[in-house]
């Protein structure tokens, strides 16, 4: 039987580790009888007790506390990672790929339909072409699809600006992320001057 | 044979991600390297590795926002993200700024491995007069 010299174990067989593991539990009964165990569980609790002391004294301790400079730059990124939404991928190969952010797309679709008189964008969701999302694709024929919910004034035509929307949003799409908008759905869910 | 021994020169990653933070800033169309959560812990990481250390130097580690580099047995790989102007396809930026990454790190003597682009921001650039920040979401 091979000894492991290098994990102490105590009288009855057990080795310190397993000791440790659950000092923060009550004693099983075997350790409620057993005498090796029980001063291993004894000396081992004070060590815990120290260790935890240490940890709250360190987590109290105004010199160990991050700058407020760190904690802000910290959660403004964590803030814009969130903001950014999905990375959609728009190229792949062997050497790498592309991914274009969700918001990118997004912000794009935005200057088209806050340029079109009587439309106000509401909500955006971009998702890339399910046909296509998992293989390896060659620039420029990655596409995508937009779902687009907008509120419109009252007199506005509703078919006849959708459309115009719709097309606004593909040439827009194209020029400016170089990717094809195959799907534009568009809800118009209010009237926002009513 | 030579009495002197050859110097060993190494290229870091340091190094690659300055090129290819240059390189990409060099090609029309890229506004700024866009910094991460990512990057922001690995530079907060190097800098309390360093003053675990107690390095005698004072100096802030070498901070390269919106690029990773990983260099291994010859071969780099770089992630970068950025953001591009809006009055270019981002899609055919992204693809000029990997094509220069790769020629970049080739002259370096190192392969070029993965060479992994974001575009996380589309945007005027900030010296045009028309310029304004998107709707937020």
């Amino acid at each position: 039987m091979a000894i492991d010299e290098t994990n102490p174990r105590l009288g009855c067989g057990r080795s310190i580790d397993e000791v440790w593991a659950t000092i923060n539990q009550p004693p099983t009964a075997h350790e409620n009888g057993c005498a090796p165990c029980r001063t291993a569980r004894g000396s081992l609790a004070k060590l815990a007790e120290a260790a935890r002391t240490l940890r709250d004294n360190d987590a109290e301790d105004p010199s160990l506390q991050p700058h407020h400079a760190v904690k802000d730059a910290i959660m403004n990124l964590a803030r814009a990672e969130v903001r950014r939404g999905n990375r959609l991928p728009v190229f792949q190969s062997g050497q790498g790929g592309i991914t274009i952010s969700e918001q990118a797309i997004t912000s794009v679709i935005w200057f088209g339909t806050d340029a079109l008189p009587g439309v106000r964008g509401r909500r955006c969701r971009v998702h890339a072409d399910p046909a296509t999302a998992d293989a390896l694709r060659p620039a420029g024929t990655a596409g995508i699809s937009v779902d687009l919910r907008i509120a419109v004034a009252s007199d506005t035509d509703i078919p006849g600006t959708a459309e115009l929307l719709r097309q606004r949003i593909i040439t827009m799409i194209t020029g400016h992320v170089g990717l094809n908008a195959g799907t534009v759905n568009i809800t118009v869910e209010d009237f926002y001057d009513v | 044979m030579s009495e002197h021994p050859l110097e060993a020169r190494l290229i870091s990653s340091d190094l690659i991600a300055d090129l290819a933070a240059r390189t990409a800033l060099d090609t029309p169309g890229v506004l700024r390297l866009e910094p991460t959560l990512k990057n922001l812990l690995i530079h907060l990481g190097k800098g309390t590795l360093q003053n675990l250390r107690r390095a005698e130097t004072r100096t802030t580690p070498a901070r390269h926002d919106g690029v990773f580099v990983t260099v291994h047995h010859g071969i780099a790989d770089v992630q970068l993200d950025i953001a591009t102007d809006i009055a270019f396809a981002a899609l055919n930026v992204a693809q000029a700024v990997r094509e220069q990454i790769t020629r970049t790190v080739s002259h370096t003597g190192l392969t070029p491995g993965r060479i992994d682009i974001s575009v996380l921001a589309i945007e005027h650039p900030p010296t045009a007069a028309t310029a304004r920040p998107p709707t937020p979401l």
